[in-house]
């Protein structure tokens, strides 16, 4: 009883926690490719600004959509909150990891996709349909990408728990077996992919050419279009904090003290910082691929999961 | 300097005299004097091989036993051959205004150069030296494919550097692989690649690796030569480098392939045993022979008629070593001579008659060659016939001498097919020689071809011819000795 | 530390293989190229301080400048002279590519299995990604029809030998490195000519142009 009091505010903490900080981490990726560019950037604290200015706003929603359209961004944002609770972050544990481990977060993701793609649909509207589908094409190749790359560090702890994960490469010490290498890879890409990052998507772009993402959102405003902002950010944290806290586990805390959890936020954050870094030169040296080369893209990336997994066995 | 290193020197010498410029005369003799005095070096090694120990050089690196001293002196019989030829094919060329001052630097240059690397092949005793030999007449042979810079020879160009390279880059993991496989009982530095230590350490290399090394170097060095299926460069590149380089590639550059062949494959014997390589080199021997066959019966050039009947040759060598008979590999380096002797000729002729026609396809050529170009006509059909390998000619005597080997030996079957494709090829070969020379003569509106003229290109087809001829009745002693002692080698590995 | 080096660099050459699979741009893929020449010549110089051949050290040195720096060098000034940036429709789509690259590189890693323990301190992963490279680099020869792209692919098949070389052997004599790298420069300036040529003389770099003489 009292495991589980501790575990659900354990989610708790963590969800919020990370709710609070995702916001922060799109305006700093925002910020250094403006600085790239050799343009000042907006303000670190401009990512909070929008989601207050957003959530101020009346609600608008279109007269011929169902409560698909209402429900859409809510179980987004239910989806990208709860996968949070899965994921070991700061502790060598994720709070709620007995319920389940990659097979589960990958369906919650899932989940939220499909919720977002169906109330694009709804609308009616031909950018939703436009937007879902593109959509739904590139995660037709870049679910089983992550799944597989994940599978390859379950295969070698022995569970898909992902906080038995964790403590199993801690454990274990820095591996350089190349599966581990070229999983890594694979999922890189799969972050770009999935975050909707240049050279699949461009996060800024609202021309019918070229959106994928923005294409799905495009008929929100207001709370709804907030809640999809930050359900967004917080996804790509999420997948960047999932990439790090299992391929390179250092500093994470293995008890609850205080000192170890203020260590580990801090090997967190200069993680996290990392990749961005990595995230924001990927973007910034390429360009945005055409439409039907992105499953190419994200096929080399399946391709070295699905490597990654048979060199284990070789 | 010993008497090898002047071998090698010579030529290089040559080499680096005709890439200057200077008067034509002075550069005509330059390049066959020191080809003529290349030749006599190598018979003078060869000598001192024979009757002594063999010569060695910058510390085993080079060393000249046997199968080297043979290999060596045909490639310097070649090398003055297709210089003499070569001077007059270049005379008639530029009295047509189709080579470019450059070319003519380059050709006088690179003929040299060309037989310098032949003879650093056949002299080589270091594996890796050999690769750097072979690399280096890839290399020289795609300056002679694009000599005439038509469409074509661009594409044969790039078809013979790819396809070499890949083939080359092969061989080179084969030289690792082998290299791998004696570590550790090979010893350290440059000697640790000397052919000869390999075979001292055959019992104890490794079995996995030499095996892999083994078919890796056999497959690029097979490329070389042209065994299929990797002979598909041989006819474009045949076609588009001139008569005199083509002569250098068909039999200075072939012998030079099937020596590293050979070299491998006694390694691979005194490790493995006989049947691994041995049963490889009789696969790809035979598949060149029947591949050969099709393709001469429904050939449109004459040049490249000639490259798979070059094909043909070297099936027949690679299925002579790989019987495993001592008298196979007999009747395989009997067939060498015999075909360092004869195809020159072939080439000559072939090489003037298109040069008088300006094309070498057999549309241009029309038929009946005889009524326009009766002396190089008959020196043609002569050539055809001896390296079709009808009796009384030489090759005749070396394919009977495979066919025994492999008829007694447990390859009997295999053996069959091999004479049913050498009948085949004979049939074939008759009917095109027969179709060009002797068919009717062709539509005189088509432009005349240019009259025969008795240059030093066709003194030296006639001189080869002679030699051709009487080399089938009357082998010199000391070549046979040469032969002989050569097969000692291949037979017993040291 | 030298293992997880190794692997590290040799992984990396891999993906970089992969890359080069997936990737149309000209440009881009001689830029992969130049990177898996700089991790070659990282892996040479590992292994040469690990076991203290100071050969490798300057077959190292080579590999660097040479294929890592002057050949890329040399193959970007070609394609920007010509001005053909694209690789055009390969004979096999990227995805069948990539798929049978990764049935190439189980291969690979069978075939490396048999091999007795290399140079010590490297494992059969060097050996294993070594044959996968040389295959896949073939696999792209066949495959690929611009002719900047298949000398690329020639050169991927020289630095997977090379790899196989210090993996393997722990470094050939050094004389037959030089030699083997001179050879390999010469041949890429005169594949660099040819491909000059062929473009003023064809108007594209499309091999499969190149067609006239058959039989």
């Amino acid at each position: 009883m009292l495991e589980a009091l501790v575990a659900i505010a354990g989610a708790l903490l963590q969800a919020a926690g990370m709710l609070a900080v995702a916001p922060l981490l799109k305006t700093g990726i925002k910020k250094m490719k403006a600085r790239l560019q050799n343009r000042q950037g907006p303000p670190l604290t401009q990512g909070y600004y929008d989601l207050a200015k957003l959530l101020r706003k009346e609600v608008i929603r279109s007269e011929t959509a169902s409560w698909v359209y209402v429900a859409g961004p809510r179980v987004y944002f239910s989806a990208a909150v709860a996968a949070t609770t899965l994921v070991p972050v700061l502790v060598a544990a994720a709070p709620l990891e007995a319920s389940g481990g990659i097979l589960l977060l990958a369906g919650t993701f899932t989940l939220g996709r499909f919720a977002l793609a169906a109330a694009a649909l709804d609308t009616g509207s031909p950018f939703g349909g436009m937007g879902a589908s593109r959509d739904m094409t590139i995660a037709a190749l870049s679910e089983p990408a992550l799944m597989l790359g994940l599978f390859t560090s379950a295969l070698a702890a022995g569970s898909m728990n992902l906080g038995v994960l964790a403590r199993n490469v801690l454990q274990q010490g820095p591996s350089f077996h190349p599966s581990d290498m070229l999983a890594f890879a694979g999922l890189f890409i799969i972050v770009i992919a999935e975050t909707g990052r240049i050279p699949v998507d461009n996060p800024a772009t609202h021309l019918e050419l070229t959106m994928i993402h923005e294409a799905m959102v495009l008929e929100y405003a207001g709370p709804d279009l907030a809640l999809v902002e930050w359900a967004s950010a917080l996804k790509e944290l999420l997948y960047i904090t999932l990439l790090v806290d299992l391929f390179v586990p250092t500093g994470i805390a293995t008890s609850a003290s205080p000192l170890a959890i203020l260590g580990a936020l801090a090997a967190w954050t200069g993680k996290v910082v990392l990749f961005a870094i990595a995230v924001t030169l990927a973007e910034s040296t390429n360009a945005k691929l055409r439409l039907f080369r992105v499953p190419e893209l994200v096929s080399v990336s399946l391709a070295l999961a699905f490597l990654a997994l048979a060199i284990r066995f070789l | 300097m010993s008497l090898l290193v002047w071998t090698l020197v010579v030529p290089l010498a040559t080499a680096l005299v005709g890439g200057l410029g200077g008067p034509r005369a002075f550069k005509e003799v330059t390049m066959v004097g020191g080809l003529a005095l290349t030749f006599g070096l190598c018979v003078a090694t060869a000598g001192e091989c024979l009757h002594g120990a063999p010569p060695v050089a910058f510390g085993d690196a080079l060393r000249v036993d046997g199968l080297s001293a043979l290999v060596l002196v045909l490639c310097g019989f070649v090398g003055l051959l297709s210089a003499a030829y070569g001077v007059g094919y270049l005379r008639r060329n530029e009295a047509r205004q189709l080579v470019t001052p450059r070319r003519r630097r380059q050709f006088f240059a690179l003929i040299p150069a060309y037989v310098f690397a032949m003879l650093l092949v056949s002299a080589s005793n270091n594996l890796g030296i050999l690769w750097i030999a072979v690399e280096l007449t890839t290399l020289t042979s795609v300056f002679f494919i694009t000599f005439h810079d038509r469409d074509t020879s661009l594409e044969a160009a790039w078809k013979f550097l790819m396809l070499g390279s890949v083939g080359l880059g092969f061989a080179l993991l084969g030289t690792v692989l082998l290299f791998a496989s004696g570590q550790g009982q090979l010893g350290d530095g440059m000697a640790a690649l000397n052919w000869t230590r390999f075979m001292q350490a055959a019992p104890g290399l490794h079995p996995f690796t030499l095996r892999l090394g083994v078919v890796f170097a056999l497959i690029g060095y097979g490329t070389k030569a042209g065994l299929a299926p990797m002979h598909t460069w041989k006819p474009d590149a045949y076609r588009e480098a001139p008569s005199p380089a083509a002569v250098l590639m068909a039999v200075g550059m072939l012998n030079g392939a099937v020596y590293c062949l050979l070299r491998v494959h006694l390694i691979s014997k005194a490790a493995l045993g006989p049947d691994f390589s041995g049963g490889l080199l009789l696969a790809l021997g035979l598949l060149s022979v029947l591949v050969a066959t099709p393709f001469i019966l429904i050939q449109w050039n004459l040049k490249r008629l000639l490259a798979y009947s070059s094909v043909e040759h070297v099936g027949i060598m690679a299925v002579g070593i790989g019987l495993g008979a001592q008298a196979g590999v007999f009747g395989a380096l009997l067939h060498m001579t015999y075909h360092s002797l004869a195809k020159p000729l072939a080439f000559f002729s072939a090489g003037t008659l298109a040069q008088l026609h300006r094309s070498s396809d057999f549309d241009r050529l029309g038929s009946g060659t005889l009524s326009r170009a009766p002396i190089t006509s008959g020196l043609f059909v002569l050539s055809a016939l001896i390296i079709m390998g009808s009796p009384p000619f030489g090759m005749f005597f070396s394919e009977m001498i495979i066919l025994r080997a492999g008829f007694l030996g447990p390859h009997a079957a295999a053996t069959g097919v091999f004479l049913g494709a050498l009948v085949l090829l004979f049939c074939g070969f008759t009917y095109q020689v027969g179709h060009l020379v002797f068919g009717p003569a062709r539509d005189p509106a088509l432009d005349a071809p240019d009259p025969e003229a008795i240059d030093i290109g066709m003194v030296t087809a006639i001189l080869a011819a002679i030699l051709a001829v009487v080399s089938a009745f009357y082998l010199p002693g000391p070549l046979l000795t040469l032969i002989r002692a050569a097969t000692q080698v291949v037979w017993e590995g040291r | 530390m030298t293992a997880n080096v190794l692997i590290l660099c040799a992984a990396g050459m891999l993906v970089s293989a992969y890359l080069m699979v997936a990737q149309k741009a000209l440009f881009t893929t001689i830029r992969l190229y130049s990177a898996q020449s700089l991790l070659l010549g990282i892996v040479a110089t590992a292994i040469a301080l690990s076991q203290g051949r100071h050969e490798l050290f300057v077959t190292a040195a080579l590999t660097v400048a040479l294929k890592g720096l002057l050949i890329p060098w040399f193959l970007m000034r070609v394609v920007d002279r010509i001005g053909i940036r694209q690789e055009i429709e390969p004979f096999l789509n990227v995805p069948t590519s990539l798929l049978v690259c990764v049935g190439l590189t189980v291969v690979g890693y069978r075939c490396s299995t048999g091999f007795p323990d290399g140079a010590r301190g490297v494992s059969h992963h060097v050996v294993g990604i070594a044959i996968s490279l040389l295959l896949i680099g073939l696999f792209l020869m066949v495959t690929r029809k611009k002719a900047v792209t298949q000398i690329l692919a020639l050169l991927t098949v020289e630095n997977a030998v090379f790899l196989v070389a210090v993996g393997v052997t722990s470094g050939m004599p050094l004389i037959v490195e030089l030699g083997i790298s001179f050879d390999v420069v010469l041949a890429v300036l005169i594949l660099g000519v040819l491909v000059r040529r062929i473009v003023d003389r064809f108007e594209s770099m499309d091999i499969s142009r190149l067609s006239r003489l058959k039989g």
